[in-house]
C-alpha cells in the first residue's frame, strides 16, 4: 500500500518497565529444563498498558517537539487494556495534554495491534483529513502461570507521531502491505484471564506463514530484495522465532539483531516490533532503509519501509530505549506473581 | 488356499500436515498405494485407526474412507488394536485373501495427532493401556515404560546409553528416509541430555507426535502374476494378546504376545529366525525395541541392549532393524505405524529402499504392538 501523498514519522519513543525475571526462576519453579529465552520484563503493581502508552507517548512528544494541538488521532494498539469497556486512548488524551478535538480509539489485534493503529494514522494523515496523529502498540501481556507463554508474555510499548513527509519526518513510509487470514492458533475470550494457544500450530501455519507471505508478497509488489536493507525487525514471541523467519526470508543476523529485544525483555505482543523499531531508530543514520514484519495471532502480518532521513539526528528519542533496558532489575517469581495479580485471594 | 501379495504401496511423509485432515491424509496414501497397484477394483477396505474418535471426533472410517476413494458399497471397516491397527488390519486384508472371499483389497492405516493439544493426545494414548490401573495411579506410557527401563536396568545391569543407543540408530537410518518426520542424525549425548519424560525415560527415548497414513494394496499371487504385478508375499500371520496389565505379568520383560504371534508367523510362512533378513520392529519406546529384540529370539534376555549398542542390528550390521528409522526417527502416527513398517518391508524386498538398502533380502519381519504388547502382530513377508 502507498497512499497518494508521503507519510513518515514524525517523532518516536519507547519505554520498558523496570522489573526483569529470568527464565530460570519461572523454570525452577515450574520444572522447566529448556526455556525459549533468558528474561523478560515485568510491569509494576501500578503500571499498566495505559501508563506504558503514557510515557511512550510523552517521550514522543516531547523528543521531537510537536505540536500538541496538531496532534489530531491517538490509536492504540493493545491486548491488555485495563478496561474491556471504556477507551484508552480518551485517557492518553486528556494526559498527554493534546487539543479535544481529536479522534481516538483502542485497536486489537494480538500482537500486531500497534502496526495496525500506524496503517490506520498514515491512511488519516496522507488524506489530510489529520495533520498529524499518535499510533502506539502497549502491553502488559498474560501467561497462565506454568503454562509456555509465561516464559515469554512481557511489557513494553512504543508511539509513533505519523505526519505528511513536507512536515519533516525523521523516517518516510516508502510502502506497507498486510497480510489477514482465519488461523486461530492463539485467542483469549472475553472474561478469561490468560490467553490460550495451540501450541505447534503458533509456529508454521500461523507465525511462518504470516510473516513469510506478507513480507514476499510486498518485495515482489514493490521490488525490495532483502539486501537492499540495513536493518529489518520482526515479531518476536520469543528469540528463535524471529531468527529463523530472517532465515527463510533471506536476511542476514547484522540485520536483525539490532531491532531483536525479546532474548532479553521478551514478547511485548503490541510492543515488539515496534519497540525493536525505536531502538533500531536510536542508531539508525541518514538513508538507512529499515523492514519491519509484525504478527498478530487470528492471524496476520504487516510489513513496512522506512527510509531514514538527515532529521533523524535532532528527534532522536531522549531518553533511548536502552536507558530503560539498562536500569532494569530482576526481581524473583514471587515477587513477579505478586506485581501481575496472579495470587487469587 | 490363496496367498496373500502386497501389490502397491502409498504413504505420506510423516509430520505436522495442518492442511490435511484425518480422511484426506487417509486418501492421499491410498490413492498412491491404488495407483502403484494399477487401479484394480477393490472389493474390500481395512482402515487401521487408533485416536480418531478421541481427538478428530471421526469413527466409521472404513465407510467414509470408501466414499471418499470411490468405492461406495465395498465393504469397509476401521480397525483399532491400539499401536498395532495398521498391521492388524493389513493382517485381516491378507486373511480375506487367503480365504478367497476377495480378489484386492486396500489396507493400512492413518493418524491426525498434530490437531489436538497436546496433554488430549497424551490422554487419549493412554487408551492403549488398562485405564483403571493408568487413571486411578496417574501413570502416563512413558511412565509405564520407566517402570521397564529401570526394572531392566537394574536386573541386568545395563547402563542406560546402551538403551537410548537405538535412538541414535533410528536417526541413523532416517537420514535417507524421504517420509521420516526426522531425518537428522542425533549424538548420544543429545540424545541422553534431552528431557526427563519420566526418569529413567527422556524425550529422545520416546517416539514422536505426528501424524500419517500408509496403504497397501492386496491381491492373491495368481492375480498377481496373471497382470503382471511386481508382488510380495504375506507369507506369515501371527496375532497374540498378552495379560493386559504389565504389572499383572510373571516377568513384565518378557512380551508373551510378540512372542507367540513371531511363532506362529514363522511357521505359517514355513521359515525360521535365521531366513530373516530384517525386522521392522515396534520401538515407541527405545527400552520396547530392547524388549521386543529379545522376546523375538533375536537376541538372549538382558543382551538386547548390549547387542544395539555394538551395531549387530544397525542397517550393515547382521540382521538390521528399523531400516527407515523407527518409531522415534520415521514416526509413531500411531494407528498408521505398522502399515508404514510393512511399506518399508515392501520396499526393501522390491529394491526401492535406495539409501537404506538391506543386501540381497528375501525375508522380513514386521513387529506391531498395541500398548506394551498387549496386542501383538507379526507379519513375515517374502519376496
Amino acid at each position: 500500500m502507498k497512499p497518494d501523498k508521503k507519510v513518515g514519522i514524525y517523532g518516536y519513543g519507547a519505554y520498558v518497565p523496570r522489573y526483569l525475571i529470568e527464565n530460570s526462576s519461572i523454570a525452577g519453579v515450574w520444572g522447566k529444563l529448556a526455556t525459549p529465552i533468558k528474561s523478560k520484563s515485568f510491569p509494576s503493581i501500578d503500571e499498566d498498558s495505559l501508563t506504558i502508552a503514557y510515557e511512550a507517548a510523552r517521550i514522543a512528544i516531547e523528543s521531537s517537539k510537536a505540536p500538541r494541538d496538531r496532534i489530531r488521532a491517538v490509536f492504540i494498539g493493545s491486548e491488555s487494556k485495563p478496561y474491556a469497556v471504556k477507551p484508552s486512548g480518551t485517557v492518553l488524551v486528556d494526559a498527554l495534554g493534546l487539543s479535544n478535538k481529536i479522534l481516538s480509539a483502542d485497536f486489537e489485534f494480538a500482537c500486531k495491534a500497534g502496526t495496525e493503529a500506524i496503517q490506520a494514522v498514515s491512511g488519516l494523515v496522507a488524506s489530510g483529513m489529520i495533520d498529524m496523529g499518535l499510533a502506539i502498540g502497549t502491553d502488559t501481556s498474560q501467561g497462565r502461570p506454568g503454562d509456555e507463554l509465561e516464559y515469554t508474555a512481557a511489557a513494553g510499548g512504543a508511539a509513533f507521531i505519523l505526519s505528511r513527509v513536507s512536515e519533516g519526518v525523521i523516517a518516510e513510509i516508502e510502502a506497507s502491505h498486510s497480510y489477514v487470514t482465519d488461523t486461530p492458533d492463539f485467542w483469549r475470550r472475553s472474561e478469561e484471564k490468560y490467553p490460550r494457544h495451540l501450541y505447534r500450530f503458533t509456529g508454521e501455519p500461523a507465525y511462518f506463514h504470516h510473516i513469510t507471505s506478507s513480507v514476499t508478497q510486498f518485495m515482489e509488489e514493490y521490488g525490495y530484495k532483502p539486501s537492499d536493507f540495513k536493518y529489518a525487525i520482526f515479531h518476536q514471541p520469543n528469540a528463535k522465532f524471529p531468527q529463523r523467519v530472517a532465515k527463510i526470508l533471506g536476511f542476514t543476523r547484522e540485520q536483525i539483531m539490532p531491532g531483536l529485544l525479546s532474548p532479553i525483555i521478551g514478547n511485548t505482543y503490541s510492543g515488539a516490533t515496534l519497540v525493536g523499531l525505536s531502538n533500531v531508530l536510536d542508531e539508525a543514520q541518514p538513508g538507512d532503509l529499515i523492514l519491519l514484519g509484525s504478527f498478530g495471532s487470528g492471524a496476520g502480518s504487516d510489513t513496512f519501509v522506512f527510509r531514514v532521513t538527515d532529521l533523524i539526528e535532532e528527534r532522536r528519542a531522549r531518553p533511548p530505549l536502552k536507558s530503560f533496558l539498562k536500569r532494569m532489575v530482576t526481581r524473583d517469581y514471587s515477587t513477579y506473581v505478586r506485581y501481575r495479580g496472579k495470587i487469587d485471594m | 488356499m490363496a496367498t496373500p501379495v502386497i501389490v502397491g504401496y502409498g504413504l505420506t511423509k510423516i509430520g505436522e500436515h495442518w492442511k490435511k485432515d484425518l480422511v484426506s491424509l487417509g486418501y492421499d496414501a491410498a490413492k498412491e498405494a491404488l495407483s502403484r497397484a494399477g487401479k484394480p477394483d477393490i472389493d474390500a477396505i481395512y482402515v487401521g485407526n487408533m485416536l480418531g474418535m478421541a481427538l478428530d471426533l471421526q469413527g466409521n472410517l472404513g465407510g467414509y474412507l470408501a466414499d471418499e476413494l470411490g468405492y461406495p458399497g465395498v465393504p469397509a471397516l476401521r480397525i483399532e488394536a491400539s499401536g498395532a491397527s495398521g498391521a492388524y488390519s493389513i493382517a485381516e486384508a491378507a486373511k480375506a485373501i487367503k480365504s478367497g472371499l476377495h480378489d484386492f483389497v486396500l489396507a493400512g492405516g492413518v493418524e491426525k495427532m498434530s490437531d489436538s493439544l497436546p496433554s488430549e493426545v497424551y490422554y487419549a494414548l493412554n487408551f492403549s493401556e488398562d485405564m483403571y490401573i493408568m487413571n486411578s495411579t496417574g501413570l502416563t506410557n512413558a511412565g509405564l515404560n520407566a517402570i521397564l527401563m529401570r526394572l531392566y536396568m537394574e536386573r541386568y545391569n545395563v547402563a542406560k546409553e546402551k538403551i537410548t543407543y537405538l535412538a541414535v540408530q533410528d536417526h541413523e537410518n532416517a537420514q535417507y528416509a524421504p517420509h521420516a518426520q526426522f531425518r537428522r542424525p542425533i549424538t548420544l549425548e543429545l540424545a541422553m541430555s534431552s528431557m526427563t519424560l519420566a526418569d529413567p525415560i527422556n524425550l529422545f527415548d520416546a517416539s514422536p507426535i505426528g501424524d500419517g497414513a500408509a496403504f497397501v494394496v492386496m491381491t492373491s499371487k495368481e492375480k498377481a502374476k496373471s497382470l503382471g504385478l511386481d508382488y510380495v508375499e504375506v507369507a506369515g500371520i501371527g496375532i497374540s494378546t498378552n495379560v493386559y496389565s504389565i504389572v499383572e505379568r510373571d516377568d513384565p520383560l518378557w512380551f508373551r504376545a510378540s512372542n507367540k504371534a513371531f511363532s506362529s508367523a514363522l511357521e505359517m510362512a514355513g521359515a525360521s529366525r535365521s531366513d530373516v533378513d530384517f525386522l521392522e520392529i515396534h520401538d515407541e519406546y527405545t527400552i520396547m525395541g530392547v524388549l521386543a529384540l529379545e522376546s523375538l529370539g533375536f537376541s538372549s534376555k538382558g543382551a538386547g541392549a548390549e547387542d544395539v549398542w555394538s551395531r549387530r542390528y544397525s542397517l550393515k550390521g547382521e540382521t538390521p532393524i528399523n531400516t527407515f528409522g523407527g518409531l522415534k526417527a520415521r514416526g509413531n502416527p500411531v494407528g498408521a505405524t505398522g502399515a508404514y513398517q510393512v511399506c518399508e518391508a515392501f520396499m526393501q524386498l522390491t529394491g526401492e529402499a535406495g539409501e537404506n538398502k538391506v543386501e540381497n533380502a528375501k525375508v522380513g519381519v514386521v513387529h506391531s504392538m498395541g500398548g506394551v504388547d498387549n496386542t501383538s502382530v507379526v507379519l513375515v513377508l517374502r519376496r
